[in-house]
């Protein structure tokens, strides 16, 4: 166990170098940022004069080693926009970011196994068709599309929770909605498969001809097991919900870093667009780390689940158990 | 399964119960405004972005002159001006003007915030504007004088780039104004949120008149329809740089109102100089192209009646505007007629590059679009490019573009669309040309205000025969407004909080 932190901390740490030279080199071939801090109305001689100001006019790898020298130091550059810490400036943002992430987590985790849950435990029922349908068009939903409409329904419409804006849990549930709906359709989808699959196995058989209540067999049985693939597609949803909210963010005016990053993007900010890429990857590489910890412990608690690798690539209908693949064989 | 359905109504239940928000009553003191972007620094030198100085001039900050209504230029800071000889001007500093922090505002304070812009180590990016000043004179401690590096006319417009900041404030912390907005104006900066709201309060020791609000918030709502959805929810009471299709919407609706005020110059750049694209050279191909372009359908059809005809890219409120000059006719066969004179009787082939919604330009896609499909009714085959804003401006410095769109806003009545984009010595990428230099110095050193008219009504009429630009149309900025709100006429984009007021 603690050889494999040991290990993935050393992997991670040389990840994350290369990530950061990588994002240094490409944001400066990308373009030239000190036109744009002169805006449009500057001359050459004006944009000249800002560039040697900046220190842009030396060459690349002058400005690298300066800034690897820097950054070992803890410091990351300040914004060439906002004329703040980089750092400071997206850790600012950061908050916003993970409670809009938890928002959309909390809404596609409990919506999204209710929904699997109910269609697996009725299956070719009425809810069962419905949590396919909203599967699909939670999936298919564009999310600005998404957004503008819940906006104009909820507020405008029915007069309840806020346009846009950043605040208490009012402010917080559109946004959540329009972010989550995608994973929860997501999880919706691949809950129903995991379970039908596990409800039909025979351990949960036994367990039901035992005589043990429906709840029981569903709660400790069913769902602890069908749990494990489904906690590593939740663990990658984190990873892809932090980075990936800038829709949300932008229709919502919700102060988070997707936001940040791509106005700093567009602005050729480099130092924030460094800082932005560092702290994704470190996020994303420990989100893995964790996801990895808890599958190689749930695995070692229960050798009766799975043989396969919990955080093996989907769809789990297709996987056949040892036991369906024996009655299949035997009915048909 | 019944506890499950009971368990989801609890939910839906309670998180509806936190819907409800608090209503918005008529707070006659308190005024929201949903801008595009956030502010980008609370210090004037530090940054060049628009939507701060539309929000920070209008309230917290001032300069020596402001924009006039309707027309020419009003003392701010400065009392009044004279004008010494070509080089030198005399200001009258208002006497009694305090900053928010107890600081007067004297001559030496004039000269400390000029200086500290026209220092290249400060990297003030509107240092450009301010540059003709070669020097800055402190007479005694209400006269200033500035002298320039050579005649400009101008000045006043430079100046209302000139932002007076706290000298005591700035010496004891070079990054003072980073942390407070310092200023002289009719609000007090309170506190910022960075990427939620700036909120300011009325300053009660104001030497003009006084703002209407007790409290003024900035709320930046980047996206254009969540921004006018806050409007008509009640969220916000004013909304700028609404899109053309929700006016008629705001304007049905009882409580909310559109309003049009400034000017944005939007032009299709063309290669004159033949690097990139040689037809362009020929100004009869230039001239066919502004012929061949129907600017009615762009105005009335595409802004929908939010724009009006841009003249040979002088703007009205420039001295020598020419009222009588009418823009390009709308005559394609004309327009065949010269290209075939300047030898291309077959058109020929053009990269148009674009990026949508550059500085401002609204519908830029379906404009484009539309030009490009005029210009192929005469032979001109365009090719629409976009690209991305970085991209663009590099391109566009390195004068490698074919045909671009960009559009001006800045101080219209100044004359410095004009020389910034057309003199050799500014640009000069894609246009270059003698006779426009010399005029262009001759407007500039026109001090005496007849003679400028003179002088320009002689180059509008010169740049509307060499059609440098394809020109399009200068764009009305879009406000959606709750119809509580009132709003003096005065023809800029700046929010002059002492120009708004509130009406039961």
């Amino acid at each position: 166990m603690q050889r494999l932190v040991a290990l993935r901390g050393a992997e991670a740490v040389i990840v994350l170098i290369g990530v950061v030279t990588f994002a240094f080199f490409i944001t400066r071939i990308s373009g030239d940022p000190v036109q744009l801090l002169a805006g449009p109305e500057a001359t050459p001689h004006d944009i000249a004069v800002l560039r040697k100001a900046y220190g842009f006019d030396k060459p690349l790898f002058v400005q690298y080693v300066r800034y690897v020298e820097h950054a070992a130091r803890g410091n990351f550059g300040a914004s060439l926009r906002y004329n703040v810490s980089a750092l400071r400036l997206v850790g600012e943002r950061l908050p916003a970011t993970a409670e809009l992430t938890a928002g959309a987590l909390v809404l596609s985790v409990t919506g999204g196994l209710l929904l699997g849950i109910v269609a697996a435990t009725h299956p070719r029922s009425l809810w069962d068709h419905l949590s396919i349908l909203v599967a699909l068009a939670g999936q298919a939903v564009p999310v600005f599309w998404l957004g503008i409409l819940l906006i104009l329904l909820f507020p405008l419409r029915l007069g309840l929770f806020y346009t846009s804006g950043y605040g208490g849990l009012g402010h917080l549930v559109l946004p959540a909605m329009t972010l989550g709906l995608f994973h929860m359709a997501r999880l919706a989808r691949l809950t129903r498969g995991t379970l039908l699959d596990v409800l039909a196995s025979d351990y949960v058989r036994t367990a039901t001809s035992k005589g043990l209540s429906h709840w029981r067999v569903l709660w400790h049985h069913a769902l602890r097991n069908g749990m494990l693939p489904l906690l590593s597609i939740i663990g990658l949803d984190v990873g892809k919900l932090l980075g990936g909210a800038v829709v949300t963010e932008t229709i919502f005016a919700w102060p988070g870093v997707g936001q940040l990053a791509v106005q700093s993007v567009f602005a050729r900010d480099y130092p924030v667009v460094q800082v932005v890429v560092l702290i994704a990857s470190l996020l994303f590489v420990a989100t893995n780390l964790v996801v990895d910890l808890m599958c190689t412990t749930s695995r070692s608690a229960r050798p009766w689940a799975s043989t396969t690798n919990c955080c093996s690539a989907w769809p789990p209908s297709t996987r056949s158990w040892p036991s369906n693949r024996a009655r299949r064989a035997s009915t048909t | 399964m019944r506890s499950i359905a009971v368990a989801c109504l609890t939910v839906v239940l309670v998180v509806l119960g936190l819907g409800a928000p608090g209503g918005n009553a008529a707070r006659v003191r308190e005024i929201t405004v949903a801008v595009p972007n956030d502010l980008v620094s609370l210090d004037p030198s530090a940054h060049s972005d628009q939507v701060t100085d539309e929000i920070m001039t209008g309230a917290v900050y001032e300069m020596l002159d402001r924009q006039g209504n309707p027309m020419g230029y009003e003392p701010q800071v400065a009392q009044s001006w004279r004008i010494v000889n070509d080089t030198t001007w005399e200001f009258t500093i208002r006497p009694g003007i305090r900053f928010h922090n107890g600081e007067p505002v004297t001559a030496e304070v004039v000269k400390y915030s000029l200086d500290r812009c026209l220092e290249p180590a400060n990297k003030c990016p509107r240092r450009g504007h301010l540059a003709i000043i070669s020097k800055v004179e402190v007479v005694n401690s209400s006269t200033v004088r500035l002298q320039t590096e050579q005649p400009y006319a101008s000045l006043p417009s430079g100046l209302e780039l000139g932002f007076i900041e706290p000298m005591k404030a700035l010496q004891a912390d070079p990054q003072a104004l980073q942390k407070r907005a310092i200023g002289t104006g009719p609000m007090r900066f309170v506190e910022w949120d960075r990427g939620q709201r700036l909120v300011l309060e009325r300053n009660p020791d104001y030497w003009g008149k006084p703002a209407a609000f007790d409290r003024v918030i900035y709320r930046p709502i980047p996206d254009e329809i969540a921004r006018v959805a806050a409007l008509q929810a009640g969220e916000v009471q004013l909304a700028t740089a609404i899109p053309p299709e929700m006016v008629p919407v705001l304007t049905r609706n009882p409580k909310t109102a559109v309003d049009r005020r400034g000017l944005r110059e939007v032009y299709i750049g063309l290669d004159s100089r033949g690097r990139n694209e040689k037809p362009t050279a020929d100004v009869r191909v230039r001239q066919a192209m502004n012929l061949a372009v129907n600017k009615d359908v762009l105005i009335t059809k595409i802004l929908q009646g939010n724009a009006i005809y841009d003249v040979g890219g002088m703007f009205p409120t420039m001295p020598g505007f020419d009222p009588g000059l009418k823009p390009y006719a709308y005559d394609p066969a004309k327009a065949k007629q010269l290209l075939a004179e300047a030898g291309y009787p077959n058109g020929f082939d053009i990269t148009l590059t674009y990026v949508p919604g550059i500085e401002g330009s609204l519908k830029t896609t379906e404009v484009m679009e539309s030009v490009a499909s005029d210009l192929g009714k005469i032979g001109i085959r365009v090719h629409l490019v976009t690209s991305e804003v970085g991209a663009f401006w590099s391109a566009y410095h390195a004068a490698k573009l074919q045909m671009y769109v960009a559009t001006w806003g800045t101080a219209p009545e100044s004359g410095l669309s004009y020389r910034t984009l057309l003199h050799s010595k500014t640009r000069g990428y894609y246009y270059q040309n003698a006779k426009t230099d010399e005029l262009l110095n001759a407007y500039f050193a026109a001090l005496d205000a007849h003679k400028r008219t003179i002088v320009g009504r002689e180059l509008q009429r010169y740049i509307y025969d060499q059609a440098p630009f394809l020109f399009l149309f200068n764009q009305l900025n879009l406000y959606g407004m709750s119809s509580h709100v009132t709003w003096g006429p005065r023809p800029s984009d700046i929010m002059w909080v002492t120009d708004m007021g509130w009406k039961e």
